[in-house]
Order: C-alpha cells, then sequence, then structure tokens
C-alpha cells in the first residue's frame, strides 16, 4: 500500500512535452493550414468558371429555343381514352402479386397525351378559380416533395395553387373519397393523395360511395433511411429489433410479458449481446422532417412488430400501436442534430446518424451503412422491398377533378418527372420510364 | 488554484472572445492531450505520434467547429479517445497484472526516471480495470480535466464521476 498515492501523486506523474515536438507539431499544422486555405481558393475559382461556362450555355440555349422551338412546348394533360396495356405495369410488380387483390385493375385510361394548344387542353373553370387551390395529402415525404415541386414548377399565370395537408396515408385515402361528386368545398377532402401503401379495396369502395369513381395511382418511388456510422469504425450490423429496442420510448419489460416500461437501455449490447457494449446515440434530423418519419415508419416499425402482441395491437388497438412503435425516446439517445454529421461521426466512434438513403450513398467515402437483419440497403433490396428500411410510396389522383384542372394536372405531371431528378426528390425511383406512363383510372 | 481549474479558466478565456485563438489553444491544449495519451499508454512511446494525429485531425476540421456543438475540449477529447482507443486495439497490448510487482519503484535517482517508472507501474495495475475506469484515470490525472467535462465525454453523471474516481484511487493505493 501507499499512503501517498492521491490525486497531486497521480497529478505528479505528467510530464511537458519536449519544446522540439511542440514546435514541429506547430508547423505542421500551419503548414496543413495553409494548404487548406490553397484547396478552398482553387475549389472556389473552379466553381466560379464552371458557373460562367454553365451560364453561357444555358444564355445560348435560351437564344436558340426562342429562335425555333416557341410555341412547341409539351403540355401534359389529362384526357379521357381507350385503355391502354400495361401502364401500372410497375404497380402491379411492386405488389409482388401478394398485394394483388389489395389493389383495382386498370379500366379507364387517361393518357398523359401532348397537346400543342388543342382544344383538348383543359382550363381553370370558374369553379376552379373561385376555389383557387386544389388540396394535396399524405404523409410527410409527399408534402415535401409536393411542396418543393410546387414551388418550381407552378405554372406561369396559374391562380391555382396547390393546398397541402400533412396526414397519414390512411386519413389521406379517406380524404380523398370524402367528397361528394362535383361537390367541391368543405373540409377533409383532397384531389390528390399520397401514401405509403397501396390503396385498399374497402377504400376504393368508400370512393365509389360517395360519388368518386375516377381515381389513377401514380408511382412515387420508394422512401429508404438508413443508419449510418464513420467509414473510419466500418458498417454496423444490426437487427430491427435492437433497433426498436434503442430508440423506442417504450418497450416491453424483459421480465414481465407484455408490459411496457420506460426504456431503460443505455448501451448496444444491452439490446443485442451479439452488439458491443457501446453507448446508444443516434443523430438526426429533426423529428418533423421526412427522413425521421420514414425512420419511425419503417425501421423501428418493423423491429416492434417482432414482438407478436404489439404486432397484434395494429388491428385492435391502432392508435396505442402506432404510438408504441413510432415514439422515439427522449432522453437524449436520438439527437435531432442534422448539421456536421460527418464530424460528429468521426468524433464520436459509437454514434450513429439516421440519414436519407440517397445522401447515404451519395458518399460512400465518409458513411459505413448498417445492414438490417442481414441486408444490406441498396437498390435492388429496396425494390425488391426486403430492406427494412423502405417503403413504396404512392399518389393517388381524382382525375375526374383533373380533368378540369390544368394546374393539377400540371403538378402531377411536375412530381412524376421530378422522380427522375434525385437531387429535388428524396424518393428513390428506379424505374424512370414507368414515371412517365399515361395516367390509368383503376377498375372499381 | 488547481491543475485543473487554471486550464478550464485559461480556456474559458480564450473561448470569450470572438474568433477562436488557434494558437493559444494549441499551448493550452497540446500537454493536456499529450498527458492524457501518456496514461493512457502507461509509457511515452507512441505519444507524440498520437498528440500529432489528434491535431492534425481537428485542425483538418477546425473551419467547420462550431463553438456551440461541443466545448473545444470536449470535441478535441473524443478525438483524441478515437485515436487512443484505435491504437489500443491495433496494438492488443496487454500485460498480466502481476507483471505490476516487478516493475521497480526503488532506485532510481532521477526523477523522471522515477516518474516514468510509476508511471509505467500506474499502468500495469490500470489494465486490470475496465476500459472505463481506464478512461477516467487518463481524463482525470492526465489531462486534468475537471468531473463536469469528464462527465460530458463519457455519458456519467457528475456525481457517479467523483464517486468512480473516488473507488479507483482507494483500489490503486491499495495495490501499489
Amino acid at each position: 500500500m501507499n499512503n501517498d498515492l492521491n490525486d497531486d501523486f497521480l497529478q505528479h506523474l505528467r510530464a511537458e512535452p519536449s519544446r522540439k515536438f511542440m514546435a514541429t507539431l506547430k508547423a505542421n499544422l500551419d503548414r496543413q493550414t495553409i494548404n487548406q486555405a490553397k484547396a478552398r481558393r482553387t475549389l472556389f475559382r473552379t466553381a466560379i468558371l464552371a458557373a460562367l461556362i454553365g451560364g453561357s450555355a444555358v444564355a445560348v440555349a435560351f437564344v436558340v429555343l426562342r429562335g425555333s422551338t416557341a410555341g412547341n412546348i409539351p403540355v401534359h394533360i389529362v384526357t379521357i381514352g381507350p385503355p391502354l396495356s400495361g401502364a401500372s405495369k410497375m404497380a402491379a410488380e411492386r405488389s409482388g402479386g401478394g398485394a394483388a387483390n389489395a389493389i383495382a385493375s386498370p379500366a379507364q385510361t387517361l393518357p398523359a397525351s401532348v397537346a400543342h394548344g388543342g382544344a383538348a387542353q383543359p382550363t381553370e373553370s370558374a369553379v376552379e378559380q373561385s376555389r383557387g387551390f386544389f388540396v394535396v395529402a399524405g404523409p410527410t415525404a409527399i408534402i415535401l416533395n409536393g411542396r418543393d415541386i410546387s414551388r418550381r414548377w407552378t405554372p406561369a399565370g396559374s391562380k391555382i395553387q396547390p393546398e397541402f395537408n400533412l396526414t397519414s396515408s390512411s386519413e389521406a385515402l379517406a380524404m380523398l373519397c370524402h367528397s361528394p361528386r362535383g361537390v367541391v368545398t368543405g373540409a377533409g377532402f383532397a384531389d390528390i393523395v399520397g401514401a405509403s401503401r397501396r390503396i385498399l379495396p374497402s377504400e376504393l369502395e368508400a370512393c365509389k360511395f360517395s360519388g368518386v369513381t375516377h381515381v389513377a395511382e401514380v408511382d412515387s418511388g420508394y422512401e429508404a433511411v438508413v443508419l449510418v456510422r464513420s467509414r473510419l469504425y466500418g458498417a454496423p450490423k444490426l437487427s430491427a429489433r435492437a433497433i426498436f429496442l434503442a430508440v423506442a420510448a417504450e418497450v416491453p419489460d424483459p421480465n414481465r410479458p407484455q408490459t411496457l416500461i420506460k426504456n431503460p437501455y443505455r448501451t448496444w449490447n444491452e439490446v443485442d449481446s451479439a452488439l458491443s457494449e457501446e453507448r446508444i446515440e443516434i443523430l438526426g434530423p429533426p423529428l418533423s422532417s421526412a427522413t425521421a418519419a420514414a425512420f419511425r415508419q419503417t425501421l423501428m416499425e418493423a423491429g416492434c412488430a417482432t414482438f407478436t402482441w404489439l404486432a397484434a395491437l395494429k388491428q385492435t388497438d391502432s392508435k396505442r400501436y402506432e404510438k408504441v412503435c413510432r415514439t422515439l425516446r427522449d432522453d437524449g439517445v436520438y439527437l435531432a442534430r442534422g448539421e456536421m454529421v460527418q464530424e460528429n461521426l468521426e468524433t464520436y466512434p459509437n454514434a450513429l446518424a439516421l440519414l436519407d438513403f440517397r445522401e447515404a450513398v451519395a458518399r460512400p467515402d465518409t458513411f459505413a451503412v448498417a445492414s438490417v437483419n442481414g441486408v444490406e440497403p441498396g437498390i435492388d433490396t429496396i425494390i425488391a422491398e426486403t430492406y427494412a428500411g423502405s417503403r413504396a410510396m404512392f399518389l393517388y389522383v381524382n382525375t375526374e377533378r383533373a380533368r378540369n384542372n390544368y394546374a393539377m394536372v400540371s403538378f402531377i405531371d411536375s412530381y412524376r418527372r421530378s422522380l427522375a431528378y434525385p437531387s429535388i426528390t428524396t424518393l428513390v425511383a428506379p424505374q424512370r420510364q414507368a414515371m412517365s406512363a399515361p395516367l390509368q383510372d383503376m377498375r372499381f | 488554484m488547481t491543475l485543473e481549474h487554471a486550464a478550464s479558466g485559461r480556456l474559458a478565456e480564450f473561448m470569450e472572445t470572438n474568433e477562436l485563438n488557434w494558437d493559444a489553444l494549441y499551448a493550452l491544449e497540446a500537454p493536456r492531450i499529450y498527458n492524457y495519451f501518456r496514461f493512457r499508454l502507461g509509457s511515452d512511446s507512441d505519444v507524440e505520434e498520437l498528440t500529432a494525429r489528434t491535431f492534425e485531425r481537428a485542425w483538418r476540421s477546425r473551419s467547420r467547429y462550431r463553438r456551440d456543438l461541443a466545448g473545444f475540449a470536449t470535441w478535441l477529447f473524443k478525438i483524441a479517445k478515437n485515436i487512443g482507443t484505435d491504437h489500443l486495439r491495433a496494438r492488443h497490448e496487454h500485460l498480466p497484472l502481476d507483471a505490476a510487482l516487478e516493475v521497480t519503484t526503488e532506485g532510481t535517482p532521477e526523477r523522471d526516471a522515477e516518474q516514468r517508472s510509476n508511471l509505467t507501474r500506474l499502468a500495469l495495475l490500470c489494465a486490470a480495470l475496465p476500459e472505463r475506469e481506464r478512461e477516467l484515470i487518463a481524463l482525470k490525472y492526465g489531462a486534468v480535466m475537471n468531473n463536469r467535462v469528464i462527465a460530458e465525454l463519457t455519458g456519467l453523471s457528475e456525481s457517479n464521476v467523483g464517486t468512480i474516481l473516488h473507488r479507483l484511487v482507494q483500489t490503486l493505493r491499495d495495490q501499489w
């Protein structure tokens, strides 16, 4: 025993680094700073040069187009036409046959045909003008993308603006069928709705009962989220169950089945003994973001559903199911911190970040993406719907209303075209050709 | 004034200015990082290399450093901790506890030699401790951090840090 071993003794074991070392390191750091500044200046010059070249190209193209093709810019409109085969092939493929009964088959085609100022072009009728908007309802991803598209592509001179209503898929689909035929006023209805699942036969029946008999299904790609770690520390292998137990506000009590307790887990090995003893810490965007919403409804919910009695709540007590399966803990384990993700992950080896799929795969040198239940997120696994962190998105359109509302048609057209531009949409849309297929009414 | 008070006082002074004085921060933090690694590794070898690596990584990101993200020391020590962890994982160096008894604590007239001997002995005793406890020792006595900053870095409560450290020093004293 050494009775002198105390704070002072331990602190006196410290030693000053040599002056030579301090000076050499400082010189290296100064050199590094100068090199970084040079690199930034080079990058800035390159960006300016690129902007100048790009601007010149746009200007030249504009002059050429004005001189040669004025009036020939295609306008997509919806008109009633003969049935076209295979227009909803992508939608059918997504269901994998298993959901075939859950959707209606195309019965009446509404081709997004190209008109050149012809008589068939819809106009803003007096009724539409007086209403001044059309309603788009749905979950976060649809609404955020819709708002963005509306800002970018609102037809010049149009007085009709979309009004957005953020709501769940089920409520949005109910709103689609709420309005009796011909009635265009009143709350609780929508002209276009987004959903993270396909419309059910019972919902189509409800539409028919309300007089909404012209509904088209539009593929809206896939929403996918991932958990990542810094590339420095390698890709984690997680299960959906472990993710749920790590982040849910309430979790099943291991000692009392079918009882929920406040989440007590602090380290990953507590939720899955195969994982390491590292503090659970997840950085992510604000809870109101599309990515966080998708996380709650895909990865979290998939993990929640591994508990049979919780999965059963979906049928017996859907509100409780959503509360349990989609509520994130608020004790600091999930940090709403969307900035400086790379730096945070490099600094905190245990930390994971929640990202949109496209954001993560765009930076493979920075992020190592977690596999979930042994499946790595990728275009193939997202399309196959084997990756638990993704889901297909659909848009449903009241085509009868669209016939007389060119702003609405323009919005739908812009929405579909936007899926081809990853920089605009947050959705993954691997089958571009399907996005330009004509709209088809569903069979009731 | 204790070492840790002096360090945190000077740091606060630097942080109050609108522009961070990186030269001053370097002069203040480099010895702390250096000693943090000495305590983590229990020797002087590789310490300079790891200290340099920590600052080079921090300097690469410093244009993006925001003081509302984390305290500067917290940020820097997170980087140091990662680098230290990687190094130790790669080294897989582990001596049995009995080896601590073979390290002499007598017959070294030079203070430096005695200090090195004591540090090595401490490291060998610490090798038997869990990772978290080793980290706490290095942060407290190597980096002279106060319990509040240690709590931020480790995720423990401040009172818990104090309790664990008190118990650790007693354990080390018994085994010395």
